[in-house]
């Protein structure tokens, strides 16, 4: 599991890990998606009974429209941006560090898994967003106003921002395993629990085209509890519950760099202390 | 060809007049639907709204008349129950009564192609706006069937009551009623299980992973643990049974919901 | 647990991961936890007037169950933490009360009255000490599932009893729930939507709510297993790598 970490050799600094920064990055990207979150919901309180109700209407066209364009074109550079970096783009400091000391650093691989982690909780951030909050305003929506279009204002953050952004999370954890934790994702071949994360989640997004050709040709009334939901239940218990698999694999590896952090000779006071 | 060419104008003509004719009277998600389904299975006439502007708590009737067509569409299922209600944007008007014929109907009905009924929706201004309201027949196997639409002004603050008068006599406001009870259920209930979870996230949780498997595991369940534990169930056992015990004192007298179909 | 043996050390750091894992964790459970009950029991959760005797406590009850009892799972077997079905009822109470609040009254204007929520904390916590205390999962099914199931009308109806009171309306005899759906518009869905029991001479037998208990407790039990094997094999680290794709 830590093969390739290295111990620091004579004369060199003692790695000083606190993770606190850890804690910042993940506040400040909880922060990001929630304000996110919030402006979809802002715009939804003053835009959704107004110009929303009928799809035909200009005002659909000049208020909602954008926003669906808008995130698929942004969703799509986060994309590209975040999967070059993540999958192509190799990480400097693992490089010169197996460079000089021939392996990874404990310290250094530690923030590597945290950050793993911190690529999971935008995930799972983005499932609550979208299974839960924007998921069931979906139903407060569509038991009240007559369906027209598969682009209404509750579907336009669920199914075009919050589920993409889903898939592309996924894939962006899958890709930065394979580069910065190679000796647990890459060099024993793919590992099962994110390809099942990656199939499950992206299976997600293809009810949603099961969902809106039911709704279309057979389902007339908006029962929320209906079979034709049911599939999107089914793959989120497959591509999110693999997640809590992705957590307990880096487990053991953590405790170990964790030991090998505490091993560490070259400074005074108590032993096996972490600033 | 002249005939032809003549013909498809005409056509031509009167779609590009329905089409705009139906930009303006559709507000509402039923462009969607096909064509002979909003046209040739329920028509409604004489409609009449009795007010257009009313302040909030005041009351609108829609009266009118709907046929329900003896040629049904092929391509559409044969009709079931029916429902009469309002489309609006949301319950920004409570719907106060619903007449079929002069008959009180709160649910659904079998009704008959070929018929024609007379219909009466009382509507109550609740929140204040300017709103597009059609009087709707949903049918089984159909889907909403809308008549002619209307915009209705409700004005006047934002303070709303619903009163209604319970078995026992007593007055109560649907908009607020028992909701001290609601969440005070619901703050203990919560108050208990964020208890249990706070005991134990306290402590370090994901070290235990490390004893799991060894025999420090059977270990990792304290003496502690079992005393709060105990204590918690029972103090969630007495809150079920006072929860329970006090309301059926409260509220002895309760029925099923009623499903009323005609 | 005694913190000897070299694990000082662990406290700054894998504190850290404890609150990241927990950050994680607890969207992670919200959502599976509510997409469950808003696709599979929403319905009856929505809105006061879905909630009878018939359908309401059987499938509510069991198929909020699912999520809680793979949780078990996963945080006895891993951390041998009796919290699972806790963090899971805990969690989605936290989120409904949140989605009631900003969209159905925030941007509906339903009346909370009308829209609140089932909770499934209290039992959730019983089976949570059932398992601490058998250390069974078999048992904890039987015992933990029939009370979770059969608890769930009861604890429930301290919110329901004040709705179920009887209504005259223009000549009707109606509950109260039946008048709220009566009179606050749901364009799209229609009354004959409404699936709750229709009335039949057993309903008014005085033990129908006992019968109605067990049935829900058995369904709980067989949703507890369907939940539980989510857990066993989904959700622990699965040590299987493909060569190929």
């Amino acid at each position: 599991m830590t093969r390739g970490v290295a111990g620091p050799r004579g004369g060199e600094s003692r790695e000083v890990i606190n993770g606190r920064n850890w804690l910042v990055a993940l506040a400040a990207v909880l922060g990001l998606l929630f304000t996110a979150a919030m402006a979809l919901r802002v715009w939804q309180q003053l835009f959704a009974w107004s110009a929303g109700l009928d799809s035909t209407s200009p005002e659909f066209a000049t208020y909602w429209m954008p926003v669906f364009w808008t995130e698929l074109a942004l969703l799509g550079v986060v994309a590209a941006v975040w999967w070059g970096w993540a999958g192509f783009i190799p990480c400097g400091t693992c490089e010169a560090q197996r460079a000089s000391s021939g392996g990874v650093k404990p310290g250094h691989e530690l923030s590597h898994i945290a950050t793993l982690w911190i690529y999971t909780t935008v995930g799972t951030f983005s499932a609550f967003m979208q299974l839960a909050f924007f998921g069931e305003q979906d139903a407060t929506w569509h038991q009240v106003a007559i369906r027209d279009t598969a682009l209404t204002p509750s579907h336009i953050p669920l199914f075009y921002f919050w589920f993409p952004l889903l898939i592309i999370t996924s894939v962006a954890t899958f890709l930065y395993g394979r580069t910065r934790l190679p000796h647990i994702y890459r060099d024993h071949g793919y590992a099962l629990p994110m390809l099942l994360m990656i199939g499950g989640i992206f299976s997600l997004f293809l009810w949603v085209a099961v969902n809106e050709f039911f709704h279309s040709f057979w389902q007339t009334e908006e029962r929320f509890s209906a079979p034709l939901h049911w599939g999107f239940v089914i793959f989120f218990y497959v591509g999110g519950a693999v997640i809590f698999s992705i957590w307990f694999q880096t487990l053991p590896g953590i405790y170990e760099l964790i030991g090998q952090l505490q091993a560490e000779p070259g400074e005074t006071g108590a032993r096996g202390r972490t600033p | 060809m002249g005939q032809l060419s003549r013909a498809a104008t005409g056509v031509a003509v009167v779609l590009g007049v329905l089409a705009a004719w139906s930009a303006r009277t559709e507000a509402h998600g039923e462009a969607a639907q096909d064509a002979f389904v909003r046209t040739r299975t329920v028509a409604f006439y004489d409609v009449q709204v009795a007010g257009t502007e009313i302040n909030s708590g005041e009351t609108v009737a829609i009266t009118g008349k709907f046929f329900l067509l003896q040629e049904w569409p092929s391509g559409a299922d044969k009709p079931g129950l029916m429902f009469l209600t309002v489309a609006a944007p949301g319950p920004v008007m409570l719907v106060q009564e619903r007449w079929i014929n002069g008959v009180f109907t709160p649910g659904s009905v079998a009704l008959r192609q070929g018929e024609e009924y007379e219909f009466m929706l009382t509507l109550r201004g609740r929140r204040p706006g300017r709103y597009h309201v059609h009087p709707m027949l949903s049918i089984q196997g159909i889907g909403p069937l809308l008549g002619p639409g209307t915009w209705i002004t409700i004005s006047g603050g934002s303070s709303f009551e619903n009163p209604l008068t319970l078995w026992n006599g007593e007055t109560i406001d649907l908009e607020t009623f028992t909701l001290p009870r609601i969440i005070i259920w619901h703050v203990s209930v919560l108050a208990l299980g964020l208890s249990w979870l706070m005991y134990w996230i306290a402590q370090p949780i994901l070290r235990r992973s490390r004893w799991i498997t060894s025999e420090a595991g059977d270990r990792l369940i304290t003496k502690r643990d079992q005393m709060v534990s105990i204590g918690l169930g029972l103090l969630t056992v007495t809150a079920i049974i006072v929860g329970v015990l006090t309301t059926r004192a409260s509220y002895p007298h309760t029925i099923p919901h009623q499903v009323i179909k005609s | 647990m005694a913190e000897g043996n070299g694990f000082e050390g662990f406290r700054a750091l894998d504190r850290k991961f404890d609150l990241m894992f927990l950050a994680s964790a607890l969207f992670l459970v919200i959502a599976g936890m509510q997409v469950t009950l808003t696709l599979w029991s929403g319905d009856w959760d929505f809105w006061s007037d879905w909630k009878d005797r018939q359908w309401w406590p059987p499938i509510a009850a069991s198929v909020n169950l699912v999520v809680p009892a793979a949780l078990q799972y996963i945080a006895w077997s891993q951390l041998r933490l009796p919290l699972g079905a806790t963090f899971a009822a805990v969690a989605v109470a936290l989120a409904t009360w949140l989605t009631r609040v900003v969209n159905m009254w925030g941007w509906a204007y339903f009346p909370i009255p009308f829209v609140w929520p089932a909770t499934f904390i209290p039992q959730a916590l019983l089976l949570d000490c059932t398992l601490m205390w058998t250390r069974s999962f078999l048992l904890t099914s039987i015992l933990g599932g029939l009370l979770w199931g059969a608890l769930f009308y009861p604890i429930n109806w301290v919110l329901l009893a004040p709705f179920v009171q009887p209504v005259e309306y223009y000549g009707q005899v109606m509950a109260v729930a039946d008048v709220q759906g009566f009179q606050y518009v749901r364009t799209q869905t229609p009354e004959y939507a409404r699936l709750i029991e229709k009335g039949a001479l057993r309903a008014f037998v005085e033990e129908i709510t006992v019968v109605v208990a067990f049935f829900s407790g058995f369904v709980s039990l067989v949703a507890y297993w369907f939940g539980h094997l989510i857990g066993r094999y989904v959700c622990w680290p699965i040590p299987v790598f493909l060569k190929r794709m």
